[in-house]
């Protein structure tokens, strides 16, 4: 399953906000894989690699875990809330 | 491989280009977005004389010396509607080499017919093989990998993996033994024009790792400029995997097994991960272990042979 999710704080995804998605992802018993655009995908379990979205405000970000994945519902919710209600905490 | 090209704009070219190439845009502004279909360039001298039967409009083109002297040798209305046909066959951009001055009918002809022209000091030759390094690079199948790259002594290895295995670990402890790092976790794969696989960091997090436990940390500033490498072509893909039943199918070394990357077949070796296992250097002997196989030495092999030699009725002694 998918979830189509955007930045809403200013400054987009830099360290701290990877971070952030990392420990929501990191609970995840799969992987879970961002996608900008048609660009590559990227694990959402990686600090680095979420820094290379290069995502700022207004981007839309594809988060996707395996239908397989038993907590995978909880954690798309978790990072919706994250980066649409929270938004890491910055506004 | 011409099919998995992808275009590219020409500002894009002019962006990639700014230090080396010695751009200037003198028409077309508007449309710097035209795409370079073909990373090469063409000097349309027959098109120039009128002749466009298998013209090659998809490349970056060119006026050079020979090119001036033919434009310069017509009148200023033929050499108008020389031009106006080249620029009718959708070319990305012309460029004008060696700071040849382009005229303000040029221009305007340009603007009207939504071509860029650029212009630029340097000489014909030395701009032509510059610009086809730089659009070769820019166009060749590339993308993002998970992975870690590093060079150990000369081999390039590609550490994969799951987060959490331990590559920013174990890429670590290379450097600490005076390896270097080329990326961290995510590196951008480019095959280029001869099939080889070259790993780079990706821009933005350049030579930062991140280590559990400390957060990130900037290497060369750590461990100075010897433990950082620009780009490097992957020659091994190592895999660290947790220990499994998985590692007893190749306890010898026999089975030679190989990862697709970007299309093209690279050398894997397999890392079971455990507590006390030191991966560093395993990851070390595998890259020495590369080299030697490269120069026609197998272990596994040899001792084969030797093992058979004294099964048949042969002896050990001699040269071995």
């Amino acid at each position: 399953m998918e979830k189509k999710l955007e930045i809403k704080n200013q400054y987009g995804i830099h360290a701290r906000p990877a971070a952030l998605i990392v420990g929501i992802a990191s609970r995840c018993d799969g992987e879970v894989w961002v996608v900008k655009n048609d660009d590559d995908a990227i694990s959402a379990k990686s600090i680095m690699g979420l820094i290379t979205l290069e995502a700022s405000v207004g981007t839309v970000l594809t988060f996707t875990i395996d239908d397989s994945v038993e907590n995978a519902e909880q954690i798309l919710d978790e990072l919706e809330e994250l980066l649409h209600i929270r938004k890491f905490d910055e506004d | 491989m011409s099919e998995n090209l992808i275009a590219i704009s020409v500002k894009s070219l002019l962006s990639h280009g700014k230090e080396l190439l010695d751009l200037e845009v003198v028409a077309g502004s508007s449309r710097l977005n035209k795409m370079i279909l073909e990373a090469t360039i063409n000097r349309p001298g027959l098109g120039l004389t009128g002749f466009y039967t298998d013209f090659a409009p998809k490349r970056v083109q060119l006026i050079g010396l020979a090119e001036f002297s033919y434009l310069s040798s017509l009148s200023d209305s033929e050499q108008l509607n020389s031009l106006s046909q080249l620029f009718a066959q959708d070319i990305p951009c012309l460029v004008f080499t060696r700071g040849h001055k382009v005229y303000p009918e040029v221009i305007r002809l340009a603007e009207e017919q939504s071509i860029p022209v650029l212009i630029t000091d340097m000489e014909t030759k030395l701009f032509i093989n510059k610009t086809t390094i730089i659009l070769e690079n820019l166009m060749a199948p590339h993308r993002k990998v998970h992975g870690t790259m590093v060079e150990i002594h000369g081999v390039g290895v590609l550490i994969e993996g799951t987060p959490g295995v331990g590559k920013s670990e174990a890429a670590l402890g290379l450097i600490k033994k005076g390896h270097a790092l080329v990326s961290d976790d995510t590196t951008r794969l480019r095959r280029d024009s001869s099939g080889k696989i070259i790993a780079a960091p990706v821009d933005i997090t350049r030579y930062h790792m991140e280590i559990r436990g400390l957060g990130i940390i900037h290497v060369p500033s750590i461990f100075g400029v010897c433990s950082i490498r620009g780009e490097k072509k992957v020659d091994l893909v190592a895999t660290l995997r947790p220990q499994g039943e998985k590692d007893e199918e190749n306890r010898c070394g026999t089975l030679r097994y190989t990862k697709e990357l970007l299309g093209v077949e690279v050398r894997r070796v397999y890392i079971p991960v455990a507590p006390g296992r030191d991966v560093v250097n395993i990851l070390e002997t595998a890259a020495l272990d590369f080299k030697l196989k490269g120069l026609g030495h197998d272990a596994v092999k040899e001792l084969d042979e030797r093992v058979i030699k004294l099964m048949t009725g042969g002896s050990l002694d001699g040269n071995d």
